[in-house]
Parts: C-alpha cells; structure tokens; sequence
C-alpha cells in the first residue's frame, strides 16, 4: 500500500478532529476508516433503572469491523466502560454478524455502521443532577488492509426521577437494532450436545431449513465447516464438528443461529444453553 | 469468490449441507505429524528447501510487514529478539510471504533484502510463497501465524505467537509467548504445553 491515502487521512483527521472532536476515531497507525459514537436510547436517567446505551462503530465504505467471533482473522470490537460510582454496565448484545471473505479466509462481523447496545444500570440513590459515563472503545476495521482504531466517548445524561423519554435523535437507530438483534431463546426452545467431537444443537420448535450457526467463541467451531442441517417438522438439528483449537471440555455453548442468511436482514436466534451430558 | 451454500432438498425431511466455505485449497497440518515438504525461494533468489534443515528445529513464521498485528511485533523488536534467541541456539527460523503480488506486504526479493536490513530481522531467511501454495497446504489464515517443527520432522506446534489478541506492543510483556515456550519445553525434553492456539492476525493477504 502506497502512504498517500494514509498522509491525506492524516490531514483528513486532523480537519475532522476540528469540526467533531468528540467522536473523531484514532487509530493506532493513523487514521482509523471507522468512526464511533456513544448514543443513548433515552435522554435521561432514572436512579435504580437500566438504561441503554449504543456504541456506534461506522467503518468506511467497503470497510468491516468483527463480530464477538472475528472468524478466521480480525479481532472483536471492544468497549471498556468508565462508569459513576453505584453504577454497573452489562455485556454487548451484538448484533448479527455478516460471513465475509477475503483471500479466501472468512470473518464474522458488519460492513456497515453496528450499533452494539450494552444495559447500563444506575444506582438507586442518585444526589447529582447529571452523570457523565465514558467508554474507550477500540476496534479494527478491514478491507484489504486491517487498521486498528480506538476512540474515547462519553456522554452527559440528566438524572430525573421519572420514566426516562425516548431520544427521537436516536429512537429509529435503536428500534432497528433492537428489532434485528438475535431472539434469546427459552429453556425449552433449545438444546446443545456434543458426541465424537461434533455438535448438535436441536431447536425443537423451529423449521429452519438454511440455518447457519455461528458460535460466540472463536475456537469452538471452524467458520466455513460443513454444517448439516436436519429438518423433522417442526425440529431443527444443526451438527458441526468442533474445531481442533475447540477445549477439551466444552461446558456451555453460546452463538447465534441465522435463519437463513440471504435474507436482509436475517432473522437471528440466541443460543446459550448448557451442553447436555 | 463468493460463498457457496450448496442445499440437498428430500421432500421428508430437508438436510441442507453447507458446503465448507473454506476454500479446499487450505489443507491444513496436524501436530505429531511429518510437517509436508516445500521448496521456496529466499530473498537472494536462492531455492530453499524444508529438507535442508533435518535434524533441526525449525520455526516457519508467516508475515507481512504491513499488518498491524505483525508490526506490534516488530516495532519493539520482539519478534527479532526471538529469531535472534533462537537461531543462535540452531535453530532455524524461515520467515514466510505469502502475500501475492499486487496485495498489502508483498515485496520482491530485493525488496525484502532491505526490509530485512531495515526491521534488523534475523531470521535464517525470508521466503517468498507468492502464490500461497506453501501457506494454503499449511494453512496460514493469519500475520502472525507460527509453525514449529522438531528435529525429527514432526509439527510440535502450530497457532497464535502469544496468548493476548491485541494489536498493541505494550500486552507483549503480560503475554505468554507460545513459540518460546513450545522451544523451550521440547528442547527440555518436557511436553509443550499449548501444542496448538487459535492465531489471531491479519487474515494472510493470498
């Protein structure tokens, strides 16, 4: 790769770095092709309620960041908050992840702007009118290339003792998002086995004929395996081999299952069900 | 390339396959096994073939200057620190491109005679896998990603150069150094402790 793009990234930054100084992304060799925002779904805070903030991490044009599970390469994006005292942050609910290659080797992520939404739940004794809360978040964005990037956010939010109002500014954003976040499914809605070194998770009251699954972490399962994918009326059985970087002992097992992954957006289901002996 | 989804439909039940997305091409080593045969050339155009180092330890190590993962590595000179520790215990350390031509970190022999000089690396030698046949037979996803092979041929280890996934060359320092530590342990007759790690990297520019 030539400098040039980079030195005029460079000076692209610094302008930008004026107009935005808040939200403007650094990456750690430059300029990062990726900008994050911290958004929230509501405009004030309720002492004792969870509230829901987003981290809004937009890569550039034909650019991508990774999902939990990066796949074969990249690495996931990561928040690290830096909350008031009393109050405590949740795990990212992550958005369904894309299949993405490059040179043959596969990713899990989005290519397009992921709002990754995390409950953030205050104390009930709140004295002071506003809180600020803070995040350093840090990324890497690909394309051909892969640019490490990392900003630190925050954002002030009123404190009032009434039910907090949506934000309009960012109400849209976050109904889609949390529209297209994969389904938890219920106890009785899904098991998980592992027999030989492969697999199975049975849906027992889904007819999901394309599913794909997608483990949540890296090492259990090779992305591009074969997945077999048995439909009985309404029970679906998806088996996989483990990956040879799978533990030996796998205890519980989390990921998403993606009814069919041409569709747009791709209705998702959340496995997280203990592995049965 | 894009992805296949192959389906088999039966009108009972549907068994769908979803065919390996990987392509074929990624063959894969297995540890304990005969690390498979290559010939490259190296740097000064000289054919180097893996059957010139039997009998020795030999670290195969797949890079590309421009990844951030390998720079981490690089700029504080920690991966040279290592190829220095270790050649100079005899063992041979055989830096891998398989970056193809036109992609980020490719460079041409004499392009990499002076990126040598310049990172200060020490390697045995840089080898140019331009068409990525070596890297695909051995699987290389990621820059960095580390083969070890014992002196009597087998892959002791193949995975991650050390146990924090970060960019950045201030986690070196917390981290665990797998290739080190696979080394040290076979050489100390003990059993290598991570004999294989998820690599984390840049995907490997074929």
């Amino acid at each position: 790769m030539s400098d040039r793009p980079a030195l005029f990234s460079v000076a692209f930054l610094l302008i930008a770095g004026c107009l935005t100084p808040a939200t403007r992304a650094q990456g750690l060799f430059g300029h990062s092709p990726a900008n994050a925002r911290l958004l929230s779904q509501h405009s004030s805070i309720q002492p004792g309620q969870t509230l829901l903030l987003g981290v809004l991490v937009t890569p550039d044009e034909g650019w991508h960041t990774y999902w939990i599970n990066p796949g074969e390469s990249g690495l996931p994006t990561k928040i690290q908050w830096e909350l008031p005292a009393g109050f405590k942050a949740g795990d990212i609910q992550w958005p369904t992840p894309h299949v993405f290659e490059m040179g043959g080797i596969l990713g899990l992520g989005y290519e397009g702007p992921a709002l990754l939404t995390v409950p953030i739940t205050a104390p009930k004794q709140l004295t002071s009118d506003a809180v600020t809360i803070k995040a350093k978040v840090s990324w890497l964005v690909c394309k051909e290339a892969c640019i490490p990037g990392r900003a630190s956010l925050s954002i002030n939010l009123p404190v009032k003792d009434v039910t907090p109002k949506i934000d309009p500014a960012n109400e849209t954003l976050f109904k889609k998002t949390l529209d297209q976040l994969p389904k938890p499914l219920a106890a009785d809605e899904q098991s998980v086995s592992i027999k030989d070194r492969k697999l199975t998770i049975t849906l027992p009251t889904m007819a999901l004929p394309h599913a794909v699954f997608h483990a949540s972490d890296e090492s259990l399962i090779e992305l591009g395996s074969e997945q077999e994918i048995n439909v009985k009326g309404k029970v679906t059985t998806i088996t996989v081999a483990l990956s040879m970087y799978a533990p030996k002992t796998v205890t519980q097992v989390r990921g998403v299952v993606v009814a069919n992954p041409h569709d747009k957006p791709p209705k998702a289901y959340a496995v997280d069900a203990a592995v049965k002996p | 390339m894009s992805i296949k989804w192959i389906r088999n439909l039966s009108s009972l039940a549907v068994l769908a396959i979803v065919a390996s997305m990987t392509p074929a091409t990624f063959a894969g080593v297995e540890n304990g096994k005969t690390a498979p045969g290559f010939e490259l050339k190296n740097a000064h155009g000289k054919t180097v073939s893996l059957s010139d180092y039997k009998d020795k330890y030999v670290v195969l190590e797949w890079v590309n200057l421009k990844c951030p993962f390998v720079k981490k590595h690089y700029g504080p000179a920690n991966m040279q620190e290592l190829q220095k520790k270790y050649t100079e215990k005899g063992v041979v350390w055989l830096s891998i491109c398989s970056s193809a031509p036109g992609k980020q970190g490719h460079l041409s022999e004499s392009g990499w005679m002076q990126a040598a000089k310049e990172h200060k690396m020490s390697s045995t030698a840089v080898l140019l896998d331009e068409d990525g046949k070596v890297g695909k037979m051995y699987g290389a996803k990621t820059t960095p990603h580390m083969f070890i092979i014992a002196p009597d041929g087998k892959l002791i280890y193949q995975g991650a150069i050390d146990s924090i996934k970060s960019p950045r060359s201030s986690d070196i320092s917390s981290a665990t150094n797998y290739v080190a530590e696979a080394l040290d342990a076979h050489m100390a007759g003990k059993e290598v402790p991570n004999p294989m790690t998820k690599p984390y990297g840049c995907s490997v520019k074929y």
